[in-house]
């Protein structure tokens, strides 16, 4: 049971400290697509914008994902 | 310890960290070799050595491991999960030899980081029934997210992979740094701060890596 707890510990240490990284790596991946697409096609700013909100709602959904699926195993485990 | 090779006129560089991955592979690899053969001489009614009981230990615990986290069916990964936990860790511990530590270099997280994601990409493909039903676990929970579901997933490699090398290189820097600028006295100061980025921080990231990595694996099917 003890050797138990440690795991979920060390499980959560894991999740916990990869979410601020989940969040600012979409927003980085949408900062730079949105560029990229931007120089190619000529626009100014306007992939850009996109893509950035794109990706703050994509780190925002993938902290969620992130933080639901221990809860999941946990509810099957039951 | 830099290398240059020549072909044809062409030169390729192959930086210090990277003669470091073949080390640690080396090493590792004779490890098993060694391993191997002497699991294959012991004997069922012999008492077990204790070499034999520590790796037993060892692949039980991560078995146990890939059981809790990723469940029972998903138990033929703990082979992928129990490499990535020894070389990681072999490599972030490396550096206690006075060597660059592999993982300092961005080329080898991403390719670790990269291995886990094509892993969990064809996991997810094939659970997933075909190529439709696998195109439509990214409009879930509705089509409107589609474009957030694709850019957060092509997003988790990199995560998983900076915050392994991030880790690993800022240790290395402040140890340089501090090698540096004390010069002499340097010991005194740097062996609680050895403890801490390459002990501690090595074996808790190398767990971490494999942790994220299980869950990216097996939770898609959760």
């Amino acid at each position: 049971m003890k050797n138990k707890n440690y795991k979920d510990i060390l499980q959560n240490v894991a999740l916990v400290s990869q979410m601020g990284i989940s969040i600012i790596t979409p927003i980085l991946l949408g900062v730079l697509l949105g560029q990229f697409i931007d120089k190619k096609l000529g626009t100014n700013y306007a992939f850009s914008i996109i893509f950035i909100i794109l990706g703050s709602g994509a780190g925002f959904l993938n902290i969620f994902k992130l933080g639901i699926k221990p809860e999941n195993k946990e509810k099957k485990d039951e | 310890m830099e290398v240059l090779i020549q072909i044809g006129g062409k030169e390729i560089f192959i930086p210090d960290t990277i003669v470091n991955v073949w080390f640690v592979a080396i090493v590792l690899i004779v490890f098993a070799l060694v391993v191997n053969s002497k699991m294959k001489k012991a004997k069922l009614d012999e008492e077990p050595s204790n070499f034999q009981l520590i790796l037993e230990v060892a692949v039980e615990s991560i078995d146990n491991l890939v059981k809790t986290t990723m469940g029972e069916q998903n138990l033929g990964f703990a082979p992928y999960i129990f490499t990535l936990i020894t070389f990681i860790m072999a490599s972030n511990l490396s550096g206690l030899l006075g060597i660059t530590a592999p993982t300092s270099d961005y080329s080898v997280t991403i390719s670790l980081a990269l291995i886990t994601f094509v892993l969990s990409q064809y996991w997810n493909f094939k659970n997933s029934g075909g190529l439709l039903g696998y195109l439509k676990g990214y409009t879930e929970p509705m089509a409107l997210l589609t474009p957030l579901n694709v850019i957060g997933d092509l997003a988790n490699p990199i995560s998983l992979s900076f915050r392994l090398f991030g880790n690993v290189m800022g240790g290395g820097i402040i140890m340089g740094l501090l090698y540096s600028a004390l010069g002499y006295f340097a010991p005194i100061v740097t062996a609680p701060l050895h403890i801490y980025f390459d002990i501690f921080s090595g074996v808790l990231q190398s767990f971490i890596f494999t942790m994220l990595s299980m869950i990216f694996i097996g939770g898609k099917e959760a």
